[in-house]
């Protein structure tokens, strides 16, 4: 193996398969980058097993060949090169490369690469285009719903929705909340319904991968594997089993009250009252009150140790008495991603859950469940 | 709790009496612990059988062996009076959670307003049945005239001394019963031409104060019973757990559930009379060849109610796959938080927790004035089982 390429186009690579590698693993060369050259072209893989990802960049080529080489080092030490070329040359029978960027030369020790797990094979096939920035702007807003405990495998995904009629869905949900958006896309074939849970990290590691060549996602299924690409890069994973639970059953259907807020009234007044509850506090609940009383909402928290605070926004429409106590991380998680200036909070008669969604627009809803008091 | 009835509970010439309770032919003869009596050392502990002639605690042994040289003299067996301490300290838990230990045998109890009566003579019989030894329970406000109500009805005694009788009680005993005072201050006083409690009672304050400095004041206010020193707990509470070994080693697995579900009823009575909910659920299974394993688990919400910390333990239990005879099992809650807030969930009978924690109120409530489970879960009731053994079954 023997090749030159460009020092930029490097280190972009490497950070962007290097991200999903597992800092602690039993398999050594999981901690290594696969890198292969055929033709004028180098390729980059990383995996944990569960996530497979690859990425591409021109090189010139004097000779094929592949290498796992130790990741950690690479990027790091590739991303403190200076700008310019950088040679990637084989030692004759070894599994030492020598690496030469102007006047640094530095030799690494690989590992064979057969040692490194095959990229998953995929069939092309049923084909969904979505806005890069859309997308992304859709993951920020299910990732807060996604669980993080590994109690319940499935809540760690997303349920990914497409109906005959051709919208996609997103939703996301840890028990305590419920995130469901809508999303756009294109499709060279005939919509045909389709209903899978996608393991959250892929889908939060694709979002953050910087494409400036491509402003669109390709998301495809290849039997029981998903795969998302940008023009460059490509992430594959194994979609989750088991069944996904009936998210519209779940859905209020009347409301007590319905106010329209402005978020830089809001999200400060409920950062303001997050900050009297401590650390270890977040136990017992974490708590802030939200009482609506004529034209008012006010916002209350208090910790015995601290001392408490009491906020109030005027609301343009009169108020029902409601006086609802929320978990105020899950408050200022969907606040923070509403991306809209305007917010509606609607309150349902039944539970008192709270759905927030956007003033204008129906693509997005977050419905956070109250904590009740025994 | 800030105010109740102070108990001190003392069992009775402790080493002794367990020496007797298991010595049948020892029983109602002198016996003193603390070694032979052509050894060196001193009394540890002495039968009323002994206290009649006149050996007393701390005595060195061969002045017993004079006193009564027709005693039992038996080594010290601390480990066994250690196990025994541990049964009782088990049931004065049970009572309350607000527990002093003073010493292997001694102990504060904070009870409620008007309770200690009945909380007393309740533990009375409960060690008397469950354990065989004599306790003597002294009742009053404060720690000071529980203690020495409690000297007063000793042995196997149930005193109580009023408020309004406290001075009156007081003025008639040595000034060597107040807290501090030992045989230094005691002589001291004596000087004075003081030696009742009573004349210190009609000494001015001031007076104390000059002759003992600080102490001085705490003198004049113990010498009309006023204590306002707070029950100590040695730290607070971080678990709560029980657990039971059986007479013999269970090797059905359909009888572990009734245990966990007993073990869960003690656990989850006690933990909520602390006001507390757990986070962590922890079960402990030691098999007859003594490997001893535990398995822990933390689920998303708190356990508060018995059913709750039952099938969070019934799940754990199926998780251990054990085959092997059961020795011991063991259900504890620890990472306690203070109850109160449930976050709700989606797909869950919502208001499931919030009944479950009422339903747990009333048992608690309905267990505090019978002094024992009342309403029980189903599961624990069978009679054939469960009932006889539980009276077998050797508490640690």
């Amino acid at each position: 193996m023997h090749f030159q390429c460009d020092q930029n186009l490097l280190a972009h690579g490497l950070s962007t398969v290097s991200r999903i590698i597992a800092g602690k693993t039993t398999l050594p060369v999981l901690s290594g980058v696969l890198l292969e050259v055929q033709e004028n072209t180098l390729f980059l893989t990383a995996t944990d097993l569960e996530i497979s990802v690859r990425t591409s960049l021109p090189v010139s080529t004097v000779s094929e060949g592949s290498i796992v080489l130790p990741a950690r080092q690479l990027v790091e030490i590739v991303r403190r090169f200076p700008a310019g070329p950088v040679f990637f040359k084989q030692q004759a029978n070894s599994l030492t490369v020598d690496i030469n960027c102007r006047y640094s030369n530095l030799s690494l020790n690989g590992m064979d690469a057969a040692l490194f797990p095959s990229f998953p094979e995929i069939q092309f096939r049923d084909e969904y285009y979505f806005h890069f920035d859309d997308f992304r702007s859709a993951i920020r807003q299910v990732a807060i719903g996604m669980a993080s405990d590994t109690t319940r495998p499935i809540f760690n995904g997303c349920l990914f929705e497409v109906e005959e009629n051709g919208t996609a869905t997103l939703v996301s949900t840890d028990t305590h909340r419920l995130c469901v958006r809508h999303l756009p896309f294109r499709s060279k074939t005939t919509h045909v319904a389709r209903s899978v849970v996608i393991p959250g990290k892929v889908l939060t590691e694709i979002s953050k991968i910087v494409d400036p060549d491509s402003d669109e996602l390709t998301m495809g299924f290849s039997d029981n594997q998903i795969y998302l690409k940008t023009s460059r890069d490509i992430m594959i994973c194994r979609l989750l089993e088991g069944k996904y639970p009936q998210y519209r059953q779940v859905l209020p259907h009347s409301f007590s009250n319905s106010i329209t807020l402005k978020i830089s009234d809001i999200l400060p007044a409920v950062e303001r009252a997050g900050l009297l509850v401590k650390e270890e506090q977040k136990l017992k609940g974490n708590v802030v009150r939200l009482k609506l009383k004529g034209h008012t909402l006010s916002i209350d928290s208090q910790s015995p140790e601290i001392g408490r605070i009491h906020e109030e926004i005027p609301i343009e429409q009169h108020q029902r008495e409601l006086d609802v106590t929320y978990n105020v991380k899950y408050i200022l998680d969907v606040l923070k991603v509403m991306e809209t200036e305007k917010i509606i909070i609607d309150f349902s008669a039944t539970n008192s859950a709270a759905i927030f969604r956007p003033y204008e627009g129906a693509h997005y809803m977050c419905l956070v469940l109250p904590i009740k008091q025994f | 709790m800030t105010r109740g009835d102070i108990l001190l509970c003392d069992l009775d010439a402790f080493y002794a009496s367990v020496e007797q309770r298991d010595e049948p032919s020892y029983r109602g003869r002198p016996v003193i612990v603390g070694g032979r009596p052509n050894q060196r050392g001193v009394v540890s502990a002495c039968s009323y059988e002994a206290r009649a002639f006149g050996v007393r605690s701390a005595m060195p042994l061969i002045t017993a062996a004079r006193l009564c040289p027709h005693a039992v003299f038996l080594p010290v067996n601390m480990d066994k009076y250690r196990r025994v301490s541990e049964e009782v300290f088990h049931l004065l838990y049970r009572q309350t959670p607000w527990v002093e230990p003073v010493s292997v045998d001694e102990a504060y109890l904070q009870v409620g307003d008007g309770e200690g009566m009945e909380v007393a003579q309740r533990l009375k019989n409960q060690i008397r049945q469950q354990v065989g030894l004599a306790i003597s329970v002294g009742i009053s406000h404060n720690k000071l005239l529980a203690k020495i109500a409690c000297d007063l009805g000793k042995p196997d005694g149930l005193y109580r001394i009023p408020a309004e009788g406290a001075r009156k009680v007081l003025a008639g005993l040595p000034v060597c019963v107040l807290p501090g005072v030992g045989p230094s201050t005691a002589g001291r006083l004596q000087a004075m031409g003081i030696v009742t409690v009573g004349q210190l009672q009609m000494l001015p304050v001031s007076l104390l104060e000059g002759h003992f400095g600080s102490r001085g004041r705490e003198l004049a206010l113990f010498a009309v019973g006023e204590d306002s020193r707070p029950l100590v707990q040695e730290h607070q509470v971080k678990s709560v757990g029980e657990e039971i070994t059986f007479p013999l080693d269970i090797s059905h697995p359909g009888d572990i559930p009734p245990v966990l579900l007993w073990l869960s009823e003690e656990v989850g009575y006690r933990m909520r009379r602390l006001g507390k909910a757990a986070r962590t659920l922890t079960v402990k299974m030691r098999s007859s060849d003594f490997t001893t394993r535990t398995r822990s688990v933390t689920p998303a919400q708190v356990l508060a109610s018995d059913r709750e910390i039952y099938h969070t333990a019934l799940d754990l239990y199926e998780k251990f796959h054990q085959v092997e005879p059961v020795r011991l099992v063991g259900v504890q809650v620890s990472n306690l938080v203070d109850k109160g807030f449930y976050q709700m969930a989606l797909w869950e009978e919502s208001h499931h927790h919030v009944y479950q924690a009422r339903l747990a109120e009333v048992q608690d409530r309905l267990r505090e004035k019978y002094g024992k489970p009342v309403i029980k879960l189903a599961g624990g009731l069978d009679p054939n089982r469960f009932r006889q053994e539980k009276g077998r079954y050797d508490k640690k």
